[in-house]
This record gives C-alpha cells, sequence and structure tokens, in this order.
C-alpha cells in the first residue's frame, strides 16, 4: 500500500489545481444565498398572512390544507397515498409537540441536504468525477501516469480515493456553508432540537410505533451519512463512465442525463416497478429517516442501499477490468 | 511547493477526517433505521410554553367548518370568510388575520372531533380568536347530493325522507360544538350561518324548505344557550334569485353569494 499514499496525494493537489473544487464552492457560495432568501420570503409571508410564526399554527394549517386535497377528486390516488402520510407525520408532530421544522441554520442545513441529496449534490460530484479519467486522455498525460513504474489498477485506485475523498470534501461544504450562510439569516442555534425520526412505512399507512427523538446535530450526522453512501455510489460510477469515455464533455453529458433522468423517472416509476432496480431512483434513502413515502411503494432502505451497493461494485469491476487492458493510443 | 504540502494536508485530513464521521452517520443511521427503537419514557416533548395573551393590536379570525368556510365555489378563492376579513380590514385600523380550518365535505361529526381534539391546534386557535366564524350541517342534510345529482333533469326527485332521519343526530351534535367552542373562548363573537335551500327550484313542495326551517330555528335555540354565539340566516339570501348566487355545482354559493353573505356577517359583528 505503500505507493499508494503518494499517488492519492498527486491526485488530490491536481484535482485541488484544477480549480474544478473551487468553481464547486463557488456554484454552493451562490445558490445557498438564493434558497436561504426563498426560505425567507417563505417565512415572512406567512407572518403577514396568519399574523403569527407560531409553528403549531402554520402545521395545523397545512393538515387542513392537504385534508381538502384528500377529499378533493381531481387529486389522483398515488397523490393521495403520499399526503395521508404526511398528514399523519405533521398530526403527530402536533401530538408530541415537536417543531418539524423550527427556522435556524440546522434546520436549513438539514432541508437543504434532505432537498439536495436527489440531483444536486450528486451533479456537484459528477462535475468533479466525470473527468477524472477522461482529462487525463484529452491532455495527453494519461501516457506520462501509465509509464510510471506503478501498475495501472494502482493509479485507479488512488483516482477513486481521491474521488471519495472529495465527495466528503463535498458534503463538508455542503453542511458548513449551508449552517453558515442561512445562520446569518435564521441565527446559528438548534443544535440540540430534537426531531422526530423511527416512522416506519407498512403500505400505505405511517406507523409510528417506533417514533423517537434524537438531538437535531445527531440527525444531521445520520442524514449526511445517509447522504454520503448515495453520493459515493455516484462517484463510482462516475469513474466507471470516465474509464469507458473519452472526452470529459461526454462523460459529464452522460452522468448528468443519467441524474436528471432519475428524478424524471422518480415520478412516473410509481407505475413502472422494475424502474426501483435503477440507481437514479434510489439515492433519496433520507426519506427513509423523514417517514415520507418512497417513490417506489414498498421499497426498503435495505432494498435501495443494496440497489446501490450492487451498481457501485459492477461501476467498479468495469472500470478497473476496462483500465487494465485498456490500449492508449492518441 | 510548502503551501501546495500545505494544502493536500488539510484537505486529506477534513476529508479523513468527515469521511469518518459519515461513515459513523451511516451506520448509526441504518441501525436506527432498521432496528428502530420505541421512545423510552420521557423522551416525548413537554409542550413548550406558548404565549396566550392576545396581542392587543390585531384582529384574529379563525372560521371552522365545511366547503362554504373553505370557499368553493367563489372563483376568487375568498369565500364569505374572505369577504368578512377584508370588510373588517377596511373598518378597522388594525391588522386582520384569518386562520381558515375550513375542510370541503365535512359533517357535524367530524367538526366535533376537530373542535375537541387535544392533539390538534384548532382547540388552541379558537382560544386565541376575536371572532369565530362556523358553517356547518349542510352535507348533513344534503348527504344525498353527492350519489344523487339533483341537477339531474331526469332524476329530479329529492328523498327528504333520509334528511329527516338524520336531523335529531346531527343537531345533537350541532349543540355540542356550539358548548365547546364557547367554553374554549367565552369572550370571542362566535357567529354560525343558518343554512339555505339548494335545491329549492327542484322542491315545488317546499318539503325541504320545512326541513331548514327547523334546522335553523333549532340553531337559533341552540345558540341563545350561549350569549357570545349570534346565528345569521342565509336562508332569504337564495330565496328569490338562487340560480344567480349559486355556483355552476347548484349547491355552494358564487362569488356574488359569498358576498351577500358576508355583508350579513359583517352587519352582525357591527
Amino acid at each position: 500500500m505503500g505507493s499508494i499514499y503518494p499517488l492519492v496525494q498527486n491526485e488530490t493537489i491536481k484535482m485541488l489545481k484544477k480549480r474544478r473544487f473551487l468553481v464547486v464552492l463557488l456554484i454552493l457560495a451562490i445558490l445557498i444565498p438564493m434558497f436561504t432568501y426563498a426560505q425567507m420570503k417563505v417565512a415572512q409571508n406567512y407572518r403577514k398572512q396568519f399574523g403569527t410564526q407560531d409553528w403549531r399554527v402554520t402545521t395545523q394549517q397545512q393538515i387542513i390544507d392537504y385534508t381538502n386535497r384528500l377529499g378533493s377528486n381531481r387529486v389522483p390516488e398515488e397523490i393521495k397515498k403520499y399526503i395521508r402520510v404526511e398528514v399523519k407525520r405533521l398530526q403527530y408532530a402536533l401530538e408530541k409537540n415537536v417543531d418539524p421544522q423550527s427556522p435556524n441554520g440546522v434546520t436549513f442545513a438539514r432541508d437543504f441536504m434532505k432537498n439536495a441529496v436527489g440531483l444536486f449534490v450528486p451533479l456537484l460530484i459528477a462535475v468533479i468525477g466525470s473527468d477524472i479519467v477522461s482529462s487525463e486522455h484529452s491532455t495527453g498525460t494519461i501516457k506520462l501516469l501509465l509509464t510510471r513504474p506503478v501498475s495501472r489498477w494502482k493509479v485507479l485506485l488512488s483516482k477513486l480515493l481521491t474521488l471519495l475523498m472529495f465527495v466528503a470534501l463535498i458534503l463538508l461544504a455542503t453542511g458548513i456553508l449551508s449552517y453558515l450562510i442561512a445562520g446569518l439569516v435564521f441565527g446559528y442555534a438548534g443544535w440540540t432540537a430534537p426531531v422526530l425520526t423511527g416512522y416506519q412505512i407498512a403500505g400505505d399507512e405511517l406507523s409510528t410505533a417506533n417514533v423517537h427523538a434524537v438531538p437535531q446535530w445527531l440527525y444531521l450526522i445520520m442524514e449526511f451519512g445517509l447522504a454520503w453512501f448515495s453520493c459515493a455510489v455516484v462517484a463510482c460510477l462516475s469513474l466507471m463512465v470516465s474509464v469507458l469515455v473519452r472526452s470529459t464533455a461526454a462523460s459529464m453529458g452522460i452522468m448528468l442525463a443519467t441524474l436528471i433522468a432519475g428524478t424524471i423517472l422518480s415520478n412516473m416509476v410509481s407505475s413502472w416497478q422494475s424502474a426501483k432496480y435503477f440507481f437514479m431512483v434510489n439515492l433519496e434513502t433520507v426519506n427513509f429517516l423523514t417517514g415520507q413515502m418512497p417513490p417506489i411503494p414498498g421499497v426498503t432502505l435495505s432494498f435501495s442501499l443494496a440497489v446501490l451497493a450492487a451498481w457501485a461494485v459492477c461501476g467498479l469491476i468495469v472500470a478497473f477490468v476496462v483500465f487494465e487492458r485498456k490500449d492508449i493510443l492518441n | 511547493m510548502t503551501s501546495t504540502r500545505l494544502l493536500w494536508r488539510i484537505a486529506g485530513l477534513a476529508a479523513l477526517l468527515s469521511t469518518l464521521l459519515f461513515v459513523f452517520g451511516f451506520a448509526y443511521a441504518v441501525r436506527d433505521i432498521l432496528y428502530p427503537q420505541a421512545a423510552g419514557p420521557g423522551q416525548a416533548e413537554e409542550a413548550a410554553p406558548v404565549d396566550h395573551t392576545k396581542e392587543p393590536d390585531k384582529l384574529q379570525i379563525v372560521a371552522i367548518g365545511d366547503s362554504l368556510t373553505k370557499g368553493l365555489g367563489d372563483t376568487t378563492g375568498e369565500g364569505y370568510v374572505g369577504k368578512v376579513k377584508r370588510g373588517l380590514e377596511k373598518t378597522l385600523d388594525k391588522p386582520v388575520f384569518l386562520w381558515n380550518y375550513g375542510v370541503n365535505g365535512i359533517r357535524t361529526n367530524e367538526l366535533l372531533q376537530y373542535v375537541t381534539d387535544p392533539k390538534s391546534e384548532i382547540p388552541q386557535s379558537l382560544r386565541k380568536a376575536d371572532i369565530i366564524l362556523i358553517t356547518i350541517g349542510g352535507n348533513d342534510l344534503f348527504q344525498f347530493s353527492q350519489t344523487q345529482k339533483p341537477g339531474d333533469a331526469t332524476q329530479p326527485a329529492l328523498n327528504f325522507n333520509n334528511v329527516r332521519k338524520q336531523m335529531p343526530e346531527a343537531q345533537e351534535r350541532l349543540g355540542k360544538i356550539f358548548a365547546a367552542v364557547a367554553e374554549l373562548n367565552p369572550k370571542a363573537s362566535i357567529v354560525y350561518l343558518g343554512l339555505y335551500h339548494p335545491f329549492l327550484d327542484y322542491d315545488p313542495a317546499r318539503e325541504g324548505s320545512r326541513l331548514l326551517g327547523q334546522w335553523n330555528a333549532k340553531a337559533y335555540e341552540l345558540a341563545n344557550r350561549h350569549p357570545n354565539i349570534t346565528v345569521v340566516p342565509t336562508y332569504d339570501l337564495f330565496e328569490k334569485q338562487l340560480n344567480q348566487y349559486l355556483y355552476s355545482d347548484h349547491f355552494h354559493p358564487n362569488a356574488e353569494g359569498y358576498e351577500r353573505m358576508a355583508q350579513r356577517v359583517l352587519q352582525a359583528l357591527q
């Protein structure tokens, strides 16, 4: 393993010098204030409309709105299933008197990651990951790299490890930036606020039998842990695409298209059952913490994790086998 | 070169530590989801101290009831509740806030549940109200309208036997609703809107009118047990020009109909 360390160091420095990580940070630093502002507007709007910031009133209002949608003939049955679960969850929050959405920096970071893990953060990972091998082709440096007295699989392994490092860095940066920026507006408190978790979905029913409160800091770590797994899988697949396709633009395009297709598929997947074997529709494992319906009825956390892991393993096998045997021509 | 080395050290260390943290979080989350443990005793949070004292410089309307409260049929989306709010805003020089808990299609039994459920926020909201607006009963009496469309010319027959059967129980529940709301908030002005006859034009024998008369009379009687409940009649508003004030579903008022109802309520409040 001795020769891996300098390789990873080398790859990391290359990555940092290429400024791609800086671009990712910049994207985050621009987009997070936008979301913060939007959230602030929502809060202001509520205050203007209801004359109160009491979360119990707005939550009750939300329950009533959902109940009205449940009574409407125009709302399709699949959506009603989601709404029923959501109503139950909100009612439970009222019953236990735990604000599901206390406005502070920590809650914002939590919410941001929950919404970003399906598409936004994987896109950032794909931006970093899809050129990690293919750019060596386009610049011709692949020859320099492979003529070193290091076996090929070690070169690719170092790239994989570097990518996983950057997955962690991106998640960390997302968390820290969203906390710091949203904290400016909503305050920096809220680490110890209780969050309800442990909801179980059996069929269409939300079971609250095992619901318990965890402090928000722990919840945040749990959430980011699940997000990290999804992102690591995306990183492995980006690596594979990057090995298979020589052009950086093409490999990035493939990853972006696949990820975006996933979000579109998620909306239709309740009718097309076998789509649940795609990795893209299984990225949002965070939903199992919050007690929301998974896009495909009946999917469990174990299933989602197994699908993701299977895709990652296959992706890595393809990547390593192809990279070992590849002819380097220009 | 030293700065590059430093950068590598920092990035590498941060990545390593955060990866460890995320792996821990992942393992913890998976364990927590797959083998959840029910909350131990004392885990449930005690009610946070919510300030129940009303701010003096605002007027709080809380509306409960059925689709008339929700404003179904009003293309502006306001309903009579929204129009009352607008009317009050014009005459008073303080902000008026509205919490509308109207749910389409509910009957007296469901509304009774809403106002007595200690887990929901509706009783608390009623406590904080200055004005409480209630509409209920239409779905109890005209429930056949869901299955049997009286607007259908081929089947104009209305069956009032059911209505006659349902009425005593519904009236009893109306009394309980009045009692619950008046007890929650003895200071607020509570307004209950009487029922109108949406199928008057299909009811030449005026069988339904007599029943509605009984219902509205009973509502007066029940309301008079509590000094702060006012019953505002709406029957006459829809008697002469029914179709002008009804929405196309021939059941709910349209914007004009709601406007007339709102005027009544405003007069009763002032």
